[in-house]
């Protein structure tokens, strides 16, 4: 008879732990989302301050590697390349013990087939060289050693009476002027 | 002397806007709501204190990231300007490595020409070589068609044509082919 009456304090009191948790956990859900946002600006931060950190840390090698290639680099800048290689060419052919025939600019572009991308801006050559195989092996091993920069291609080999004509083709380069992207 | 009255008392009623409520309940509940209340400021003032904190560190962090922002575009220049120069270096490494590239290719033909045999002619094609020359005999002409052909993986030798020339000489036509499935042209490996 008196159930009701007798279980009313217990039943508040259930409803004031249940209330509790319920506007516990509202407050903690509209929260969240903006605790949310400002935790990973600050991850996004402080992981940018280390990447900072370790990119400063590394700023004096990067300046003395700059130096380094760009030293490098000058040396690739040639006024008239193709004067040079010629000029090369024939101190390399007195060198090695072989005669320059002919050295002419290649109508067929590109000489060696290998210019789909590329840094540098080429102009192609066809080279004749006669002498003995050894020799030759030398002269076209030495071809793009030189000052400027040579792309030797494959070779074509054929005997020419005692000795043997080289028809080479190949492609001077100098870094390409136009690209709006040299360091 | 002491006088309690221990007689049990009446209970006690409000009556609000007609409605007769129990005190003591009433009171309770309205305890029950207070401890509502209380858990649920004490919760937001939490989370304030959180936000405000985080968001404290973040702007720290933000105003000593906007310090170095000048610092930090000179590096990524200076990063750019290193990885510009190095593709440069590479490329003209590349080109000067070409020359010995060429005159090996040409030598591994010759290092693989066994005797009684000899070239006349080594030229470049779309996915290798076109060799000319003269045999001594046809047992010389095979051993050299099976030795350039084996002499790298990927490289295959063929003859093409033969024919009497003088004597027992034989001038022979063969093919030294790429067998790669993509083969760049002009870059034979041989």
């Amino acid at each position: 008879m008196n159930d009701g009456a007798t279980n009313l304090p217990r039943l508040i009191k259930i409803a004031t732990l249940l209330c509790g948790i319920l506007a516990g956990s509202l407050v903690y859900f509209t929260f969240e989302p903006k605790v949310d946002v400002a935790q990973r600006q600050l991850d996004d931060d402080e992981s940018m301050l280390r990447s900072d950190e370790v990119m400063f840390s590394a700023m004096p090698g990067l300046r003395l590697k700059r130096a380094q290639l760009a030293s490098r680099y000058a040396g690739l800048l040639t006024e008239n390349p193709e004067a040079v290689f010629l000029r090369e060419l024939s101190g390399l052919a007195r060198l090695r013990g072989v005669s320059i025939v002919s050295a002419s600019l290649s109508t067929e572009f590109p000489a060696t087939g290998r210019t789909s991308r590329t840094l540098f801006q080429r102009t192609a050559m066809q080279l004749e060289l006669h002498g003995e195989y050894r020799s030759l092996l030398s002269a076209i091993s030495d071809l793009s050693r030189g000052t400027v920069v040579v792309d030797v291609g494959l070779p074509a080999i054929r005997r020419d009476g005692t000795a043997l004509l080289a028809t080479i083709p190949l492609e001077i380069g100098e870094p390409a002027q136009d690209d709006g992207k040299q360091p | 002397m002491i006088r309690a009255n221990l007689l049990p008392r009446p209970k006690e009623h409000i009556t609000f806007f007609g409605l007769s409520l129990n005190g003591e309940r009433l009171r309770e509940a309205l305890l029950g709501l207070l401890v509502v209340l209380f858990v649920a400021l004490l919760g937001i003032g939490i989370e304030l204190i959180r936000l405000q904190r985080l968001q404290g560190a973040a702007s720290d962090a933000e105003r000593f990231l906007s310090a170095q922002a000048r610092e930090r575009a000179e590096a990524k220049s200076l990063a750019l300007d290193v990885a510009r120069y190095q593709e440069y270096s590479r490329e003209a490494q590349a080109m000067r490595d070409s020359g010995a590239r060429a005159a090996v290719a040409i030598a591994r033909i010759g290092n693989r020409t066994p005797a009684h045999v000899w070239l006349d002619s080594i030229a470049p094609t779309h996915q290798g070589y076109g060799l000319t020359g003269q045999s001594k005999s046809i047992d010389s002409l095979g051993i050299a068609v099976l030795s350039l052909g084996r002499a790298l993986p990927g490289e295959r030798a063929a003859l093409v044509s033969t024919e009497h020339h003088e004597g027992d000489t034989l001038r022979f036509t063969a093919s030294i082919t790429n067998t790669d499935p993509n083969p760049t042209p002009g870059t034979s490996s041989l």
